[in-house]
């Protein structure tokens, strides 16, 4: 899977879990960039993203996921 | 080379700033307002106000050997309705005086070990005036009021000096003070901080000296009628009974008084105050004092059947009774033998 | 020995001259490590030795944790680690008579130290006393603020040069601690003390008063201390984290706990919340919720023995997870009301919720916490009168300017650093501005002022 594809993704994924339909995301975001993700959010995107792509994220790649492009190269590491 | 005149610059603005504390540290050791920087004679005639347990026990050390107490009289500053001389009729010994301002149960533990360690002391008689408030202070007090010298309190001889040089600088004592050093003389904005008369006690029993007797001759009942007075008057008091306040550490306390005066095979008298608030003593904690000291030791004054001792002309003032009470309360106390 | 004494003073002067007579990493790092083995060693020399024992446990435990990075070997010594030194430290919280001072501090971060070593985001430090300064530096050893290892040991790896405006700004914090600690927190906690240790004899007015009045004790007690702290390290070429941003201005317990004590709670967001909210995440909301709890009992637990503190987290988790799920109800009720006048509101129900749920915090029994609950509208024993809690007019109007101060600053400060802004005022006006401070201090701050009470009328 391609970078770019990973993030529209990972866009539909914040907009449905944020309840934000026109959030707009780039790799160099972070949580504190996206209002409304934070700690409590947090595991429910993590969760619908193991679901959508049918993977199983480890804590240290949990802690290793700093911005939207750390996510989406974990992920597409994970695919492989 | 800009390095070393940034760092004197700062230096030199620090030593600016300090140069008022500096010197008021000069003062300070100098004057030597608490009479603990260097060792005295006469403790009795500085005009501040004294840690009353420091000074008691200093004035201990320099005269037991002349003295050859035996005898003491512990507990707050009600113990000056207690003079020594007056004991001495019942005791036929050698009393004296050692007592605290607001002793709390905590410190009147730590003043009778203190004693009990001393080299070939003996203690045979003990008299211990306390008040009901007393019995909640478990604690032994360590502000520069109350602190005792580190041979009673254990504590460093840093601990000691620093916390009396933290209290010269607590403004609410630095500014009255600084006052007195100018005018030269008491005036009644320094009531608290600056004796308005001394000495204050006696030198070799440290009995209180009570120019309040003379003043209540002199002025009769207008005596209570004084602004102070007719504020405590207008509290109307009436009896309480205070809820229970003896707990196991209290009880540990006691009972280490106890084993003290077993070791010395004193003759222990613990007297409750009678007190103008008129608060009672719980019954839960005089069973419990009874149980631990037996019989013929505790006497209870803050109940209701010395209700009348608490009648406003037997005090100076609300916290301290009369020396015509405390003579009662000895009569009784030995009379009971 | 306590920041506002003597000998702490004497000590951080000696320490101060020492430390900048050579600029020299070694000689800095060998002057800051007497000086905190004095520090803690003053107290009681048993403290000092627990902390150089977990020091040396934990900096040899790193090494070994990273030896074997993700393996089950591994996460077994992780494990082993963090149940003995959170073992030890419950044992010494419940069973030891003796509580060594600033060990649930360095305790943490002696865990953060080592849970982010296996996580493969630090590398293990391999200088034994640059850690050991780490773990036992005595400007941050009593009450933090918490600092993680990746913050705080690259900056030991350089020599401090003195930099004059680095030394000033630090002491301007620590006098702003001072003013917070002795003009606000000292001030008043005689009274609130006179109340919360005898709830059952303080009439119902005394109690509200109190209830209110503590959290702003708490914070400027708090925020006190961390200022100096924070300004001591800056004195010594340190960057330490602040612990409060502003936490009354909250519209919610979430938003509280993230301006509150804030090293703490992003500890525990890192190392409790996040991890088990992680592994419970396949439960959806459930899972979510029984992190929130677990999260804050343990946040609760962490500051006391004994089941109020356990209850008092409780309260903030239960809060917390009301808020997530009245969230939309909320938004709309904002919409309704209007965004200004909603934030009032909700600033002063999230203070008030706060202020209830510290008497647990407080208060030494849960009976006499809900005695408080019940009692609170009860009205006045005697007279109003009792409201003063035994201090004096004058010192409740000193109390209360200084607290209103203390809010305006901390608002301007959050636009323009204050500090700063001082530096550009000429010569003159900054000093009588300094003195004007010292002064103010010392006239109004609590120095001790309840023990000099034996004056009798």
């Amino acid at each position: 899977m391609e970078r770019k594809e990973v993030l529209e993704i990972l866009r539909d994924i914040l907009a449905k879990v944020l309840k934000r339909p026109g959030i707009q995301l780039d790799y160099g975001m972070s949580a504190d960039d996206v209002e409304g993700w934070d700690s409590l959010t947090n595991m429910m995107i993590i969760s619908e993203t193991e679901k959508h792509f049918h993977i199983h994220f480890k804590m240290r790649d949990i802690i290793r996921m700093k911005t939207i492009g750390d996510m989406c190269d974990i992920i597409i590491q994970k695919q492989k | 080379m800009k390095k070393n005149k940034n760092i004197a610059a700062f230096y030199l603005k620090c030593l600016a700033l300090a140069t008022p504390f500096i010197l008021l540290i000069i003062i300070y050791m100098v004057k030597d307002p608490f009479m603990v920087v260097r060792n005295y004679h006469d403790y009795d005639h500085d005009p501040v106000c004294q840690n009353e347990g420091e000074v008691s026990w200093m004035k201990y050390k320099e005269y037991r050997h002349q003295m050859h107490y035996d005898s003491f009289i512990i507990g707050a500053s009600c113990t000056k309705a207690f003079p020594c001389n007056i004991w001495n009729k019942y005791i036929h010994a050698h009393p004296y005086r050692m007592y605290s301002n607001s002793v709390g149960l905590g410190d009147l533990s730590m003043m009778l070990e203190a004693l009990n360690e001393q080299s070939g002391q003996p203690i045979k008689h003990l008299l211990i005036i306390t008040e009901v408030p007393m019995f909640a202070n478990d604690a032994p007090k360590n502000d520069f009021m109350h602190i005792m010298p580190p041979d009673v309190s254990h504590k460093s001889l840093i601990t000691y000096q620093t916390t009396f040089l933290q209290g010269f600088f607590t403004p609410k004592f630095l500014i009255p003070y600084i006052k007195y050093l100018i005018a030269g003389k008491f005036t009644e904005q320094e009531r608290g901080i600056i004796n308005d008369y001394v000495p204050e006690c006696t030198r070799y029993t440290n009995d209180a000296i009570l120019p309040q007797e003379k003043r209540i001759s002199q002025c009769g009942e207008n005596y209570w009628r004084q602004k102070f007075w007719q504020k405590a008057m207008d509290r109307h008091y009436r009896p309480t009974l205070e809820p229970p306040m003896i707990s196991s550490i209290q009880i540990h306390n006691f009972r280490m008084i106890k084993s003290i005066c077993q070791r010395h095979h004193t003759d222990l008298k613990l007297v409750i105050s009678p007190n103008f608030k008129e608060q009672m003593m719980n019954p839960k904690d005089l069973a419990i004092l009874h149980s631990i000291f037996g019989p013929n030791v505790v006497y209870n004054y803050a109940d209701r059947k010395h209700l009348r001792m608490d009648n406003y002309h037997n005090f100076y003032d609300p916290y301290h009774y009369r020396i015509s009470v405390g003579r009662e309360i000895m009569r009784e106390i030995y009379h009971q033998r | 020995m306590e920041f506002l004494s003597i000998p702490f003073a004497v000590c951080m002067t000696i320490t101060f001259i020492l430390y900048y007579l050579r600029r020299s990493r070694r000689w800095q790092h060998c002057i800051l490590l007497a000086a905190s083995a004095v520090f803690i060693g003053y107290y009681h020399l048993a403290y000092l030795i627990v902390a150089a024992g977990v020091t040396l446990f934990t900096f040899f435990a790193g090494k070994w944790i990273h030896k074997y990075p993700d393996t089950k070997k591994g996460t077994l010594i992780l494990w082993t680690s963090i149940i003995a030194l959170a073992g030890f430290w419950l044992i010494a919280r419940y069973w030891s008579p003796l509580f060594p001072l600033g060990i649930s501090f360095y305790t943490f971060q002696a865990l953060s130290y080592l849970i982010e070593i296996f996580w493969e985001e630090e590398e293990p430090e391999d200088d034994f006393w640059d850690f050991a300064l780490y773990m036992m530096l005595f400007m941050k050893f009593l009450s933090g603020p918490i600092e993680r290892g990746r913050d705080m040991l690259p900056q030991l790896k350089t020599a401090k040069p003195f930099s004059y405006r680095q030394v000033t700004r630090g002491l301007k914090l620590v006098a702003w601690g001072v003013f917070l600690k002795l003009v606000i927190a000292d001030r008043i906690a005689p009274s609130l003390n006179m109340v919360l240790d005898n709830v059952r004899i303080a009439s119902g007015m005394q109690l509200l008063t109190a209830t209110l009045l503590y959290p702003i004790q708490l914070y400027a007690d708090f925020a006190g201390y961390t200022a100096m702290a924070i300004g001591f390290g800056r004195m010594a070429g340190f960057e330490f984290h602040p612990n409060f941003n502003r936490p009354f201005v909250s519209q919610s317990t979430g938003e509280l706990w993230r301006r509150w004590h804030m090293t703490l709670s992003f500890w525990v967001r890192d190392y409790v919340f996040t991890p088990l909210d992680a592994t419970l995440r396949r439960y959806g909301k459930k899972g979510l919720y029984i992190s929130l709890l677990v999260t804050f009992i343990a946040i609760g637990v962490w500051h006391g023995a004994g089941w109020t503190f356990a209850l008092y987290g409780l309260f903030q988790g239960i809060v917390i997870i009301y808020e997530t799920l009245t969230k939309k109800a909320r938004q709309r009720a904002k919409k309704r009301i209007g965004e200004k006048t909603w934030k009032l509101i909700m600033i002063i129900r999230t203070y008030l919720l706060f202020a209830l749920s510290l008497l647990f915090f407080r208060v030494g029994k849960i009976s006499d916490v809900f005695y408080v609950y019940r009692h609170l509208f009860d009205g006045f024993n005697d007279s109003i009168k009792e409201l003063r809690l035994g201090m004096s007019d004058f010192y409740w109007i000193v109390f209360g300017i200084a607290t209103v101060i203390m809010f305006i600053l901390e608002y301007l400060n959050s636009r323009h650093s204050l500090i700063n802004w001082t530096e550009h005022l000429k010569a003159p006006v900054r000093w009588i501005l300094y003195a004007g401070i010292a002064v103010i201090i010392f006239l109004f701050g609590a120095f001790g002022v309840e023990n000099f009470i034996y004056i009798q009328f």
